[in-house]
């Protein structure tokens, strides 16, 4: 366990599936060298497979004493991550030798397609969803490297080579101790460890750590545009990290039975009533709590009811301090990064502001913020 | 090492074997002795340049060496079947140059390295220091304290050398000019490796100069990729000795290498010792009905260590202890073995050394 632990919350009920997020994370770390199959971070669809193939039907993670990892296998490129492939631009458009020639009536330029036949990828299961017309449902899970407590990559490492870092809890692979053995990719129940095949080493997602060290947050949640990324210091009350796991409580880890002690916490989705065969809503969600409780685990219901109860006041015109915290009205108040300990910045300031409305009312740590923003380019 | 074996009946009887042969110099004796036992593997001295293509006509001056590997069973991961494999090692070397060749069966070459893939290797350890009065460091990956320097040889093409001194401190160190040369052919493969013998002393660097000592102590690693082998899940060998045929062989060197016990023990007295020795208690080993797994798995003991290493473990448990297997408790800042001492006669203590050979 480290001192400090970074963590980030999703928002599940504003994720609009736009992979905004894959792109940032890929533009920065994962499109050259070997990496394309790699999504450090992906969005996928549940119900579904996901990405890889079956990765929480792929072992890993501990039993039930949290100690002793369990088996697990590594996917396979073809069935399971999916060959990046290319398409036949060359022969289908007429661009390779001799595609200067006019189309002709003649021409018989295949269609365009992939070059090889793929059989899986990331995202392949969009929008498939689960349930029966007119009751069907799904809704979208974005996945990084959740930077466990209880890392279950680093317990499987027989070098040493996976290491947590005091500061903030980011899980970390020294490359110059990997020796590409993937125990690691076997164990992380995740499936967020990836082999580079160039380098004969495991990468993952670092969790944009030089950004966070110029206090600005992780690519994925800085490009987010449907704003459901919350990063911050799990021990930093006036993180609306802190406020959404620890205080609210609605922000939940996911497949905790795993044992790893995740830190990427979700605020599970609410979704619309399911009909009836008249056609009359019922009372009964679309998205079957079984499902969630699978995934977010035993206190979804309260969690959904809270949200339910939460969101009926900011309709009635009523304050919500977490529908405040939730609609984030402000980008950059999503993210609180800087590292010095939250509780000598209260020794230093007096009182914390309490949550509520003026939640933000820290004025220093904006400033901070904003200066960080700055520096990203944006306006 | 301990000075049991410096007992002076020993002694004796080392003086009185050397004059009724009357012609081996000192030290033959016992150098005839890991002979016999296959520790030795000859060095050709060979005039010209070292070969590194496998099927160069020059490997045919050198006589070659059977080298059993077994499985890795004492630290995570291991290997998880039960089948030795049986590696022919040949060495030429001349003022330059040492090259040794391994041949092996398999029959699936691996020589790609994927996700989920691994490829076929291999590789030789040498103690980084060696000679009189050097204990030899344990056999897999060394300790800390006593490093091994390895050479290491990839079927995907990768040359490597590192060194260790433990279970997962395996570290690339500066090439050196290892280079190696692998060839699969008619089930099984062919590797050569070879380096230069004048190069600059190192930490971690293992030093070779048949003049001044001619007896090198070497011990051999293979992965099957095929069977997704890397890392711990690997066959290994025992410690053997490379002896230089123009090198100049130290006896007291020699001498403490060569297992030549006062007493011949019974591996069936010792098979019936186990369990009034207590070993049953806590060592997992094939027949033992307990199957308990609190100290090492005993079940390649004796393929994987030399009997020096085995009767020293049974008489002084403390005296080395397996790096980063907690099998051990602090006493006053001393790491103390959690295994007791065994309080049998010596003659029985080489019955069960004798017994724990055959666990192979």
């Amino acid at each position: 366990m480290s001192e400090r632990q970074l963590a980030m919350v999703m928002d599940l009920n504003k994720c609009i599936g736009c992979q905004t997020c894959t792109m940032a994370c890929k533009v920065q770390w994962t499109n050259r060298n070997e990496r394309d199959y790699m999504y450090w971070n992906n969005v996928e669809t549940v119900p579904g497979k996901g990405y890889p193939r079956a990765w929480q039907e792929s072992g890993g993670g501990f039993d039930a004493s949290g100690k002793t990892l369990n088996p697990g296998r590594i996917p396979s490129l073809i069935e399971d991550y999916g060959v990046p492939w290319d398409y036949n631009y060359e022969e289908a458009l007429g661009t390779g030798p001799g595609g200067d020639e006019a189309p002709s009536q003649g021409n018989r330029n295949p269609p365009l397609q992939p070059a090889s036949e793929p059989v899986w990828g990331p995202n392949w299961d969009e929008d498939t969803g689960g349930g029966e017309y007119p009751n069907t449902y799904y809704f979208y899970l974005p996945r990084i490297c959740n930077h466990c407590t209880n890392p279950a990559c680093l317990q499987a490492c027989p070098r040493k080579a996976i290491y947590k870092r005091q500061e903030d809890g980011i899980v970390l692979i020294d490359q110059s101790r990997c020796r590409g053995y993937q125990h690691c990719i076997a164990a992380c129940p995740y499936k967020k460890i990836y082999f580079n095949p160039l380098f004969n080493r495991s990468e993952k997602c670092i969790f944009c750590f030089p950004r966070v060290e110029q206090g600005l947050p992780p690519a994925c949640a800085r490009q987010c545009v449907g704003r459901i990324r919350f990063v911050g210091y799990l021990d930093d009350p006036d993180s609306p990290v802190h406020q959404l796991v620890a205080k609210w409580k609605v922000a939940l880890p996911l497949r905790a039975d795993y044992g790893t002690q995740p830190n990427v916490y979700y605020v599970p989705p609410l979704s619309p009533p399911k009909s009836n065969e008249k056609g009359e809503l019922t009372a009964e969600p679309r998205i079957p709590m079984e499902l969630l409780i699978g995934l977010f685990g035993p206190t979804v219901p309260e969690v959904l009811e809270t949200l339910k109860a939460e969101r009926e006041k900011k309709k009635q015109g009523q304050p919500s301090e977490l529908m405040e915290l939730l609609i984030a009205y402000r980008h950059e108040e999503m993210f609180t990064l800087q590292q010095d300990s939250s509780l000598a910045r209260r020794d230093a300031s007096g009182p914390t502001p309490s949550a509520g409305p003026g939640f933000n009312s820290g004025s220093a740590r904006r400033a901070v913020k904003k200066g960080g923003m700055e520096d990203d380019g944006m306006a | 090492m301990t000075g049991w074996h410096k007992m002076p009946i020993w002694t004796a009887l080392a003086w009185v074997a050397w004059l009724g042969l009357s012609v081996a110099a000192y030290g033959q004796e016992s150098l005839a002795a890991l002979r016999r036992e296959g520790e030795i593997v000859t060095a050709r001295w060979s005039t010209g340049p070292l070969p590194v293509d496998a099927r160069a006509p020059a490997w045919n001056q050198a006589e070659s060496t059977r080298v059993i590997l077994y499985p890795q069973v004492t630290t995570t991961p291991k290997y998880t079947q039960r089948s030795s494999l049986t590696a022919m090692v040949r060495a030429l070397y001349n003022e330059d140059e040492l090259a040794l060749s391994i041949e092996w069966p398999d029959r699936t070459p691996a020589e790609q390295r994927g996700i989920g893939r691994f490829a076929d290797a291999f590789a030789i350890q040498f103690p980084t220091r060696y000679g009189p009065g050097a204990r030899l460091p344990y056999v897999g990956m060394g300790d800390p304290g006593s490093p091994v320097t390895i050479w290491f040889w990839r079927a995907d093409g990768k040359v490597e050398m590192l060194a260790a001194e433990g279970f997962g401190s395996l570290t690339g160190q500066p090439s050196e000019g290892v280079r190696a040369n692998g060839l699969w052919e008619a089930e099984a493969w062919r590797v050569v490796i070879k380096r230069s013998l004048r190069t600059p002393p190192g930490t971690y660097s293992v030093q070779i100069q048949p003049a001044r000592q001619g007896l090198v102590p070497i011990a051999l690693a293979i992965w099957n990729g095929e069977e997704n082998q890397r890392d711990g899940d690997k066959l290994l060998s025992s410690w053997h000795f490379l002896h230089f045929e123009r090198g100049k062989v130290d006896p007291a060197y020699v001498d403490s290498l060569a297992w030549r016990p006062e007493y011949q023990g019974s591996p069936r007295t010792g098979m019936l010792l186990v369990e009034k020795a207590g070993c049953i208690v806590c060592h997992f080993f094939p027949g033992n009905p307990a199957q308990k797994k609190i100290g090492p798995d005993l079940t390649y003991v004796g393929g994987i260590h030399r009997p020096h290493y085995l009767f020293e473990s049974l008489v002084n448990p403390s005296a080395f202890i397996v790096p980063g297997k907690n099998h051990f408790s602090l006493q006053n800042g001393k790491m103390v073995s959690l295994m007791p001492a065994v309080g049998l006669p010596v003659k029985e203590i080489h019955h069960l050394v004798a017994y724990l050979k055959t666990l192979r």
